[in-house]
């Protein structure tokens, strides 16, 4: 059986290079193009020719959109529609990715560890741009919570930088590792399935199909954490709420 | 034994470690099910416990698999 | 939730191992980053779960309101 590793390994489909700089077309380029191609044409298609009684897409994307916007207003108050259609890009880009990369064949962008660690710096970066955009330098403060006694100030600082320079790093990691665990299971298994003899194979084909199933649960619920604790971290920024 | 066979066991004795995990989580949220069933106005206060037991018993195991990680990386 | 702390850990642990090559103080400042580290995560889930605790009262208007609980 071979390395069940293997079918992350990404390989050049077109070499492109541009000033210099090795951008060739891969696999998990030409599946990110189809995801955002699959989400531009969803919500094209719930929103150009909008009707007044939605039909069914219409319905299941307002849906999911009325959802983040709650989130983003629960989280980080009243300027949280500002970071709405940002969250909502970054909700259905990781949805669709985790989604589309359990189709047989397909190949799973967020399991790239470059991907999840790009999305996660993103947001990062964007939660730091907007905490000194609004408190100025005193968004240092962040790092002191209120209330410490003078003698704990010296452990409290790198304890809190840890904490913070960890938020981007969990955030990447726990996508990645969730999805590359997943599809290494179900590599394995469906190995088992495919090299025992016809009467043994069916006992890893039933457990197969039970963690895909699992897999499609927690490709919507890896989403939907990693938008939660994106508005989690928006909102530290914003409010500085300590 | 060579040491890359020995390695690779080490390693898979080292995530047998996720075991224990699983019965902990499970037990950690059946608890919190039962005591949301037995008194539903306690929710609030008792899911502040639940996540900190969640954490801090996944937290177990994945230290299971980064110890097998590091045979790995140190082999 | 249990990756925060995991990571939090390792984060640390791994900035006091560095540190510690380039100091050679080994392994003194590993196991005090491997502390900080553990602090500085379990500092991440409490913080998380008093938001999401925060956002679950503040948020659902359900039928189960505490009043009637």
């Amino acid at each position: 059986m071979e390395n069940p590793l293997e079918h992350f390994e990404l390989h050049r489909v077109a070499a492109l290079h541009l000033f210099g700089l090795d951008v060739s077309i891969n696999q998990g380029v030409l599946v990110m193009w189809l995801v955002v191609a699959g989400v531009v044409a969803l919500f094209a298609h719930a929103a150009v020719r909008a009707t007044m009684i939605p039909g069914a897409i219409q319905n299941v994307v307002e849906m999911s959109v009325e959802f983040i916007y709650n989130l983003a207003e629960d989280n980080i108050g009243p300027n949280g529609r500002r970071y709405v259609p940002f969250l909502i890009t970054l909700f259905f880009f990781v949805l669709c990715s985790n989604l589309l990369g359990l189709v047989p064949g397909m190949f799973t962008v967020t399991s790239q560890l470059f991907v999840t660690a790009t999305l996660a710096v993103t947001v990062y970066v964007i939660s730091l741009v907007v905490g000194f955009y609004r408190h100025g330098i005193g968004f240092f403060k962040i790092l002191l919570p209120s209330g410490t006694p003078w003698w704990l100030i010296p452990l409290m600082i790198p304890v809190e930088i840890l904490s913070q320079l960890a938020r981007p790093l969990s955030l990447a990691v726990r996508l990645f590792a969730n999805m590359t665990a997943g599809h290494t299971v179900l590599a394995v298994l469906f190995g088992m399935t495919v090299t025992l003899p016809w009467w043994g194979g069916w006992i890893p084909f039933g457990v197969t199909v039970a963690i895909n199933a699992l897999e499609l649960l927690i490709a919507f619920i890896q989403a939907y954490i990693f938008v939660m604790l994106s508005c989690v971290y928006f909102g530290d920024a914003e409010n500085m709420a300590h | 034994m060579e040491t890359n066979a020995a390695a690779l066991i080490g390693m898979g004795m080292a995530a047998a470690g996720f075991a224990g995990s699983g019965v902990g989580i499970g037990y950690v949220f059946g608890k919190m099910i039962e005591a949301v069933a037995r008194q539903p106005g306690s929710e609030p206060r008792v899911s502040k416990y639940l996540w900190m037991g969640f954490a801090l018993t996944e937290a177990v195991a994945l230290y299971a698999m980064v110890v097998a990680f590091l045979i790995m990386g140190l082999r | 939730m249990g990756v925060e702390l995991v990571v939090a850990t390792c984060l640390g642990g791994g900035l006091g191992y560095l540190g510690d090559r380039k100091l050679a103080t080994l392994p003194w400042l590993t196991l005090l980053g491997v502390v900080l580290g553990t602090a500085a995560g379990i500092r991440n889930v409490l913080r998380i779960a008093a938001e999401m605790d925060r956002q679950r009262e503040g948020g659902p208007r359900g039928p189960d309101r505490p009043g009637k609980g």
